[in-house]
């Protein structure tokens, strides 16, 4: 019982490490999103780098809470495509927001804890919920997508 | 992981979507059968989707019904598809049989109020889907994660 209750806490933990390498690249990206808007677009940009900064910095607590070493952000990150005018920074956009996602859905079936499930739901949703905004600026994006966060 | 720094994010952001396998994988064993959690051994009563299933049949139903009536209702073809594939995920996952229909539904009587009818369903079915992935077992959190977060997104294509 001991050993296996121990695997699941490093389970989570290795989950939680890798929204957080999730949230430090989204991060990173809204940086690059936020300089190629127009002004009057950038709100939701902003709003969004504040989001994905807010889940980072709770991603982190949580991680030093379980005696873990919160990884730390990439100095440089690859772009996954040219991002250079509006419409690739919108792009860009909705790959940041499919990438975490993806992460938070990665991790909900190791986090066993009811709150830190929860935590996870509320990541997967807020991620569904602005990667469909950001859809809805692309044009040729589906608008929505039944699984989010699923390959 | 033999992933650069520099590969990051192109990397990670992709690669985390097959990390599922990894995190599930490992996860699997110790997680789906030493846990406390009540639900883990099998349990003789229903499967407790069944009752998710049928809200979402209902749900389904009730898009039917607005698009019948009003087919240009905003997001609601787009969303209705959507549930249709919840419909197949839960009923492929329970085992159970094809529906029988859900009671009828009244469709209000204009576009604005069916849409708003949506709205309030969607919210309603996003925290049902919540609280089932709350309780569910591993192999279950990850979909029904899903769910929750898709009905919380149509909030943005239904007005």
């Amino acid at each position: 019982m001991t050993a296996s209750l121990s695997s699941g806490a490093a389970a989570e933990t290795a989950a939680l490490q890798q929204v957080l390498a999730a949230e430090h690249a989204a991060v990173w990206g809204y940086g690059v999103v936020g300089g190629l808007l127009p002004a009057p677009a950038q709100e939701p940009a902003r709003s969004a780098d504040r989001a994905h900064r807010m889940r980072r910095d709770t991603l982190s607590a949580l991680l030093a809470g379980r005696a873990a070493t919160p990884v730390a952000a990439a100095p440089d990150y690859d772009l996954p495509f040219s991002v250079a005018d509006a419409g690739a920074a919108r792009r860009l956009a909705v790959h940041l927001e499919k990438g975490t996602a993806a992460a938070w859905h990665a991790a909900l079936a190791a986090l066993t804890t009811a709150d830190l499930r929860r935590l996870a739901v509320t990541g997967l949703t807020d991620a569904a919920t602005r990667g469909l905004q950001w859809r809805l600026t692309v044009p040729g994006e589906a608008s929505t997508v039944p699984f989010p966060g699923s390959a | 992981m033999p992933l650069t720094r520099r590969r990051f994010l192109a990397g990670s952001l992709r690669v985390l979507g097959g990390g599922t396998a990894l995190v599930a994988a490992s996860a699997c064993d110790p997680l789906g059968r030493s846990g406390p959690r009540p639900r883990r051994s099998p349990s003789p009563g229903p499967d407790p989707l069944l009752e998710l299933l049928a809200a979402e049949r209902a749900l389904l139903s009730q898009y039917d019904v607005v698009l019948a009536r009003f087919p240009a209702a905003p997001g609601a073809a787009a969303v209705r598809a959507d549930h249709a594939a919840h419909v197949d995920a839960l009923r492929a996952l329970v085992h159970a049989p094809a529906a029988a229909s859900p009671a009828p539904v009244s469709p209000p009587g204009t576009t604005a109020a069916a849409v708003a009818m949506l709205r309030a369903a969607e919210t309603s079915a996003a925290a049902r889907a919540t609280d089932a992935c709350l309780a569910a077992p591993a192999a279950r959190a990850a979909l029904l994660g899903s769910i929750a977060a898709c009905e919380t997104a149509h909030l943005v294509l239904l007005r």
